[in-house]
């Protein structure tokens, strides 16, 4: 009749304990986001990009940058465009992609500018997103 | 074994050993070709894998060498549960480990050159990155091909010992973690994992867990697989499920966070949006664990 091992009735005490353990953990995460769940709007995504950290480098002088998601909703395909501008003028314009920007998520990304921005004016911003 | 009695007990015992020797040989070389049958069989989806590649040589190196290291206990402990086990000994332990690993790192660098993934002029870092992050699943594979492709001689008479009906708690929460890692280095490399859980609200999530949870419970004691665990008569089904799904949940959720934890998959992210994803790779992770209770 018995086609595999059969689960004993009276077990070591560590298999409760484990068990016990293991289900506290389960029982806290479904709590976590069962709390999430009655709490969380559904917001778009809110972007922010502050700039990190500029070096000179190969090919022109490298912009660091973080781009934030405080939103409650992951955005997809964020064009962030960098504005080199000196006396008002736009003089370069750099754009890179990410692929996600996934909810309560910062990624870090580089523009790379080929003219010395000492003297003028960075401006970046996400252009844009689209829902994943 | 048929030699004629009228020769001298030497010859005999000698003629027996040849035969021995010949038979181990024999067995060894089959144990290989299974092995890189096995290696094939489950290393093959992620050797075709882009994400694969791209980690071969993006992945951080400390977490690659973590889980090269990691594989090395986790390739003994399997061989020690699929072995014979009566006659278990830590020499032949360490050596069916090391030769499927072995046979991982050869198969996965044969069949990346075939696909002409690497090649002579590539960066060192990214040739050895790319074939060592593919041998620890293929060197997986190796060993369970050893013990699944056979044809069910001595190895199955073995397992399926009356005098041994009952595997020990800690082995069988062992094969768990093997199943619930195999299943999740399939997956977690992909894009779609962290897409599901970008898509998914929390309600979804939710759903995701009773849904892992019931999966679990179902694959090993309602539903009667062979190698099912049936309860006895006197044992309320709560008890496996404290004792046994929700311990093997718990481990595929903790396999889940290390292999997103090693693929990079956490960097950058808050407390959230990283359980979530725990939680989508907690899945296929619950099924893995579930399958290795049967099939193991």
């Amino acid at each position: 009749m018995s086609k595999g091992p059969t689960t004993e009735t009276r077990a070591h005490w560590i298999e409760w304990a484990t068990g016990l353990t293991a289900t506290i953990l389960v029982v806290a995460m479904i709590g976590w986001v069962a709390y999430d769940a009655a709490t969380g709007t559904h917001a778009e995504p809110e972007l922010v990009v502050t700039i990190t950290a500029q070096r000179p480098a190969a090919g022109g002088t490298q912009v660091s940058f973080t781009i934030s998601n405080t939103g409650k909703r992951s955005a997809a395909g964020v064009p962030v465009t960098g504005l080199l501008v000196r006396d008002g003028i736009v003089k370069e314009r750099r754009e890179v992609t990410f692929d996600y920007v996934p909810a309560q998520s910062h990624e870090d990304g580089v523009l790379i500018f080929t003219e010395d921005p000492s003297g003028a004016q960075i401006d970046l911003h996400a252009s844009g997103y689209r829902d994943p | 074994m048929g030699i004629s009695l009228n020769r001298d007990e030497t010859t005999a015992a000698g003629d027996q050993q040849r035969q021995d020797e010949a038979n181990d040989l024999n067995d060894f070389l089959i144990g290989l070709a299974r092995g890189l049958g096995g290696a094939l069989l489950f290393a093959l989806p992620m050797q075709m894998t882009m994400e694969m590649w791209a980690l071969g040589f993006t992945m951080d190196r400390w977490r690659l060498l973590l889980l090269l290291l990691v594989t090395l206990p986790l390739l003994f402990g399997i061989a020690r549960r699929i072995g014979f086990e009566k006659t278990f000994n830590w020499r032949d332990g360490l050596r069916d480990a090391m030769v499927a690993y072995g046979i991982g790192i050869l198969s996965s660098a044969v069949l990346l050159s075939l696909f002409g993934l690497i090649t002579g002029d590539m960066a060192r870092e990214d040739l050895v990155g790319k074939i060592a992050l593919q041998a620890v699943p293929a060197s997986i594979g190796a060993l369970l091909g050893r013990s699944q492709l056979g044809n069910g001689g001595e190895d199955d008479q073995d397992e399926r010992d009356p005098a041994q009906p009952r595997t020990g708690y800690g082995t069988e929460l062992f094969m768990m973690a093997v199943g619930a890692l195999f299943l999740n280095l399939n997956t977690a490399p992909t894009e779609e994992m962290i897409l599901i859980s970008y898509l998914m609200t929390p309600w979804h999530a939710l759903l995701t867990i009773f849904l892992s949870i019931a999966v679990m419970h179902g694959f090993v004691y309602a539903v009667s697989f062979k190698g099912g665990h049936e309860l006895s008569d006197d044992v309320p089904r709560w008890h496996a499920l404290i004792r046994f799904t929700m311990p093997g949940y718990a481990i595929a959720l903790l396999i889940s966070v290390y292999c997103l934890w090693s693929f990079g998959r956490f960097d950058g992210a808050q407390a959230m949006p990283a359980l979530m994803a725990v939680i989508v790779l907690g899945l296929p992770g619950a099924v893995g664990a579930a399958a290795a209770r049967l099939i193991l």
